[in-house]
């Protein structure tokens, strides 16, 4: 921001080449075991691959990482996990589950702010998540397209880093990017070779419950606007339509729309945040 | 026969009670600041400063090896001129005031004379605590034109800010933080 001599690549390798790399390796992973019939153990391990894969992003720019934890963010790399794994309870407890998962989670992450609130205060924004997180899960929980949503949220995850770096924080905005990352290495990957729908689904559901742990974790340590992060993750609720081709083509022009309408309050939150002066 | 009980009766009480004879000072924050300087790429340094502080301290000038201080700075009350960066500052990159709202010092211990020396003492900033420094000017003290009893001091250290684990844009942003400190206090 300031100019730093660090190269850009050096950068870049931790926040985008390592979680791509490790996302593209764990993929293939998942899905040999899912070739051999390994169903269930798929089941469970397709989110949890979106998280070991982001950790290998989110140690590197959390250097001073320890355990057991210390600082917000050490608890906030392993808690992440909790609502990454909630995405796969059964359908009808799915909602709750992971509300109160990711509010009990962050709660762990957030026990010095939490100490200051007051008790209307805690309530406020107890309720204020649940909906939130209830909204996201169900809205993530209608989709069928996994080439168009993860096309999707991957484009509103890049635009809240973009937020996140110009409101406040360098280091959140890559472990945002690194979301980024992760889950644009896996639907590449998906490119390549044929993983199954809900496969990648799962995964991109993975990505997303991360993607809004982060986005609290910004607001509540980084004083990110709350509304430009809620305003960037409205295209969430639009149910992209199904694959129509039957042989496993993607349809390549749909990815224009999809890009332009999870961009466009994407551009708003960016305008929102856009600082009055210059940082540089 | 009772003089004899009595000089060293009277000598240890008065050893016992040596900060009694101390004054106990109250940090006046309307004449008291925290200034910090640090490189900004090499080009020139940027100093900002803190605004909230509070804290006391005790100071004899008959015996100045008993002085000591405890400050508490609100590190949200960081200023640098500069909206936008005050925020990037007081964010997780940099001080995370939001983790750790506290920046304090306190002293342990002080080696040389009444007006100056230098004053040891464990100062914490992003949650960690390490040993500093600090060298210690006094300016002067005296009564103020409303009759308050009044004393003043400056103090400065440098700091590596990457050993309190504020390391982000070393490459840019400076290692050694230059702190400033400018405190009047009020005699209680």
């Amino acid at each position: 921001m300031y100019g730093e001599e660090t190269s850009p690549l050096a950068m870049l390798l931790p926040v985008a080449v390592y979680p791509l790399l490790a996302a593209i390796v764990l993929g293939l992973v998942i899905y040999k075991l899912d070739g051999a019939g390994y169903k269930k153990a798929v089941f469970w391990a397709a989110p949890v691959l979106i998280w070991l894969a982001w950790l290998t992003a989110a140690q590197g720019i959390h250097t001073r990482w320890q355990f057991p934890p210390r600082q917000a963010l050490d608890w906030f790399l392993l808690m992440t996990l909790v609502p990454v794994l909630a995405t796969r309870l059964p359908k009808n407890i799915r909602m709750s589950g992971f509300g109160i998962s990711s509010m009990l989670a962050f709660a762990l992450v957030a026990q010095p702010l939490v100490g200051r609130m007051s008790t209307i205060d805690l309530f406020t924004h107890l309720v204020g998540w649940l909906l939130l997180l209830g909204v996201a899960i169900l809205a993530s929980d209608q989709q069928k397209n996994s080439f168009r949503f993860p096309a999707s949220l991957l484009t509103m995850i890049i635009l809240s880093a973009i937020v996140i770096g110009i409101s406040s924080s360098l280091a959140l905005a890559q472990m945002t990017g690194a979301v980024a990352a992760v889950l644009g290495g896996l639907w590449l990957l998906a490119r390549v070779i044929r993983l199954p729908d809900d496969l990648m689904l799962a995964c991109t559901q993975g990505a997303m419950a991360l993607w809004i742990l982060v986005l609290a974790y910004a607001h509540y340590y980084a004083d990110v606007n709350i509304y430009a992060l809620v305003i960037l993750a409205l295209p969430l609720l639009k149910a992209w339509p199904e694959l129509t081709s039957t042989d496993g083509k993607v349809e390549w022009k749909a990815l224009i729309p999809t890009v332009l309408i999870s961009a466009s309050t994407g551009l708003m939150a960016l305008w929102m945040v856009w600082p009055a002066q210059s940082l540089f | 026969m009772m003089k004899s009980f009595l000089t060293p009766a009277l000598l240890s009480t008065a050893l016992l009670s040596g900060s009694v004879f101390a004054a106990d000072y109250k940090v006046d924050p309307a004449h008291t600041a925290v200034l910090f300087k640090i490189n900004h790429l090499g080009f020139s340094e940027t100093v900002a400063r803190f605004n909230t502080i509070e804290g006391n301290y005790s100071y004899d000038a008959a015996n100045p090896t008993a002085s000591k201080i405890v400050v508490k700075i609100d590190s949200n009350s960081l200023d640098s001129n500069h909206a936008a960066r005050d925020k990037h500052i007081k964010g997780p990159d940099f001080l995370d005031v939001k983790q750790y709202p506290e920046i304090t010092f306190k002293s342990t211990g002080y080696k040389g004379s009444a007006t100056e020396g230098t004053l040891s003492g464990e100062f914490t900033l992003h949650g960690v605590t390490k040993n500093i420094d600090l060298n210690i000017v006094k300016i002067g003290e005296g009564k103020d034109p409303w009759g308050n009893y009044r004393s003043g001091f400056n103090g400065t250290v440098t700091i590596k800010r990457s050993e309190f684990g504020v390391d982000q844009m070393l490459g840019g942003i400076g290692d050694d933080v230059t702190v400033e400190l400018f405190v009047e206090g009020i005699r209680q």
